[in-house]
């Protein structure tokens, strides 16, 4: 079982409520202007901080992800996070999930720059790829029709630039590329593991299953019987591609909080969690520009709509027993999840919405003195019993080093 | 009146066509939300209008009603290829084409490439430029899923009347998944082509425009939020022999907030520029 801290990178300088208030919207469209440099300039020193907190008090990697033009998360090129927290942290995994293929004008770029951290990290990253959301395809002006093709496209090239000997040519629908020859390679062999990042797309799922790739639900806010559900087809999935199913293949996102007491822990969280709910309001309403048509199949689009709106206007939401308490509350949520789930990776957003450095620490250090040693007994165990020929797999152990 | 289905075998694929009325042949190019002839043959009141004077083709092009899209559809290009295609399988001879909205844009389009196919051309509240000043209103905005405000924001673009019929019975605000899946996938369709901001058009098409040279009218709804006079202005000017029609009163939905009206200023122009019918006569007066 490998544990892994998640980050957002929030701006936290913000008068969030009166930002909303005048503007409607977290992302995209929300002046700059309002981004002061020296407060952001001091949560990235905090943010840091966090990761090599991390890395110190054993969790098994650190997550950075891509978003661009909102304060929700503040890290448009995330590989220049990794290259950082390279040199903040010894032992972690630096999981980067991941890079928006699409967006980039070629993929080659992602290729380049993952070798790079890999070798800056002494071959410590995890090599996460996303199609990426919504926003990001207003902001770059993309049809979001192309956009699972193009990532498709984008993936087999990385991967075949990470495995093949340079140089060759490429000829596909979206590059072409007379010399792929990426210099310098990575220092993990063949490369370093690939992780697809998604939020539940059947074809996701199965393409991850097919090839052999690490698949890491990020949507944060999905309902247990939904992951339940997915992990569930990818297992599936995997035996009809006639593979053992690996638990260290899949991966799951997850708000987490600890404190002394159970009250405690969800008045902290409730207090910050606003702020970061705000900002994920898209143009002009929940969630709306998150989904632009065109970018998932028209069908899903359409029970996608309908599901929100059932949720927000359901009396009582029934709602999954939040992962935040004292130690033994987080640790006994955490193991039933996780056992339903039968995956060997979890990423857990300890920093969400305004929560201060302090208050993040302190959460993150219980959570590895008391929750985690817990946790992995119980889940190794769990998962040796149910796949006793289970291997720690190149994508587990993260690749041999050359 | 019911229109009457058929298929056309095409090298791109095989078309569905609705065929209303007879004389003249006229090719209506629907819109992307619009305007389509169903599966069963239940036309719109603007295409039995024109039917009572013309022979109006209707093609349902692919990603709109229940036709599959085309992946590889990914440039105006593709449509219009299309619809060359077709018009030579159907033995078209120089019909008139009118088109609303995308279907103007296509229709403009054909008439850039292959101007010897089109008898006249007949653009209402057409996409396809980029106007400075008047960027396309955000389509893809108003359309994206909305779980709360339902159809409101695409009504409100789109109708003069938002909250009333027929917006309200064409975009209702929580349909059922079907009707909800057909909305999206044309929009998605539509998208394809159609997303680069500020939407629906090519950078090309103005430039162009002088090669048009059959007689066209450029319709254009007074009330139109989603591309407004100044591109009826820049068709008007780019095409050698064109002439324009403001309606009053009406929205860009202008197909189905006042098909009459607009029929009959479609039947004027077409009486003056096409063989002479007792039928034409009947709509335009």
């Amino acid at each position: 079982m490998r544990f892994f801290t998640f980050h957002y990178m929030p701006y936290q300088g913000l008068d969030a409520v009166q930002a909303i208030e005048d503007y409607g919207v977290g992302w995209c469209t929300l002046p700059n202007s309002m981004c002061d440099p020296a407060v952001m300039a001091s949560n990235y020193q905090d943010y840091l901080d966090q990761a090599a907190l991390a890395d110190e008090v054993g969790f098994d990697g650190v997550t950075l992800n891509e978003h661009h033009q909102t304060p929700f998360g503040t890290m448009p090129n995330p590989n220049v996070m990794a290259a950082a927290v390279a040199q903040r942290t010894k032992r972690a995994r630096i999981a980067v999930f991941g890079n928006a293929l699409p967006l980039r004008a070629t993929p080659m770029s992602s290729i380049e720059e993952y070798s790079m951290i890999d070798l800056l990290s002494n071959g410590r990253l995890e090599a996460g790829f996303v199609v990426g959301g919504g926003p990001e395809y207003y902001n770059f002006a993309m049809s979001p029709t192309s956009a699972r093709d193009r990532f498709a496209e984008g993936l087999s090239l990385a991967r075949r630039a990470w495995s093949e000997p340079g140089p060759f040519r490429w000829d596909g629908e979206y590059y072409q590329l007379d010399c792929v020859n990426p210099w310098p390679r990575p220092l993990q062999d063949p490369h370093p593991p690939i992780w697809v990042c998604g939020v539940g797309s059947p074809s996701t799922l199965e393409m991850c299953a097919r090839e052999n790739l690490g698949y890491m639900g990020v949507n944060a806010s999905q309902g247990h019987v939904d992951f339940v559900g997915q992990c569930e087809f990818f297992r599936n999935a995997a035996v009809e591609y006639g593979r053992q199913y690996d638990p260290s293949r899949v991966g799951w996102l997850t708000h987490i909080h600890v404190a002394p007491n159970d009250d405690q822990a969800l008045e902290e969280f409730g207090a910050h969690a606003a702020y970061g709910g705000l900002l994920t309001r898209g143009f002009g309403g929940p969630a709306k520009t998150f989904y632009p048509p065109g970018h998932m199949p028209p069908d899903r689009l359409a029970k996608w709509e309908r599901q929100i709106r059932e949720n927000y206007t359901a009396k009582a939401m029934p709602g999954d027993p939040p992962l935040m308490g004292t130690p033994d509350t987080v640790a006994e949520r955490l193991i039933a999840r996780l056992k339903d789930y039968k995956i060997g990776n979890v990423v857990m957003a300890f920093q969400w919405g305004s929560m201060p450095h302090d208050m993040v620490s302190r959460s993150m250090t219980m959570f590895a003195e008391e929750v985690m040693p817990r946790v992995r007994a119980e889940m190794d165990r769990y998962l040796d019993e149910l796949y006793p020929d289970r291997t720690q797999s190149e994508l587990a152990s993260g690749g041999a080093v050359k | 009146m019911s229109a009457q289905m058929s298929t056309a075998s095409t090298p791109i694929m095989e078309v569905s066509i609705a065929r209303l009325g007879d004389g003249e042949p006229l090719v209506y190019l629907h819109d992307v939300l619009f305007d389509l002839v169903s599966s069963d043959g239940e036309a719109p009141v603007l295409l039995e209008t024109l039917a009572r004077s013309y022979g109006v083709v209707a093609p349902a092009l692919p990603g709109f009603r229940d036709i599959k899209e085309i992946a590889s559809f990914q440039s105006v290009g593709d449509y219009v290829l299309l619809l060359r295609d077709l018009f030579n399988k159907l033995g078209l001879q120089r019909p008139h084409v009118v088109g609303t909205g995308f279907g103007g844009w296509l229709a403009a389009e054909l008439a850039v490439f292959y101007p010897e196919q089109l008898g006249t051309l007949t653009l209402v509240n057409s996409f396809g430029l980029c106007v400075e000043d008047h960027p396309t209103a955000r389509f893809f905005d108003a359309a994206a899923p909305n779980a709360l405000g339902g159809r409101k924001e695409i009504r409100e673009l789109l109708f003069m009347s938002p909250d009333d019929a027929p917006g309200k019975d064409l975009l209702p605000d929580f349909p059922d998944d079907v009707t909800n899946e057909r909305f999206f996938t044309q929009v998605h369709a539509a998208s394809r082509i159609g997303w680069q901001p500020p939407a629906f058009y090519d950078p090309h098409l103005l430039g162009r425009l002088e090669r048009i040279s059959v007689p066209t009218h450029v319709v254009w709804a007074e009330g139109n939020k989603v591309v407004d006079l100044a591109h009826a202005h820049a068709f008007e000017a780019g095409i050698a022999d064109a002439q324009l029609t403001v309606i009053d009163g009406a929205g860009y939905a202008i197909t189905v907030e006042q098909p009459e009206e607009l029929a009959s200023a479609i039947g004027t122009f077409l009486h003056k520029n096409g063989t002479p019918s007792k039928a034409s006569a009947s709509i335009s007066s």
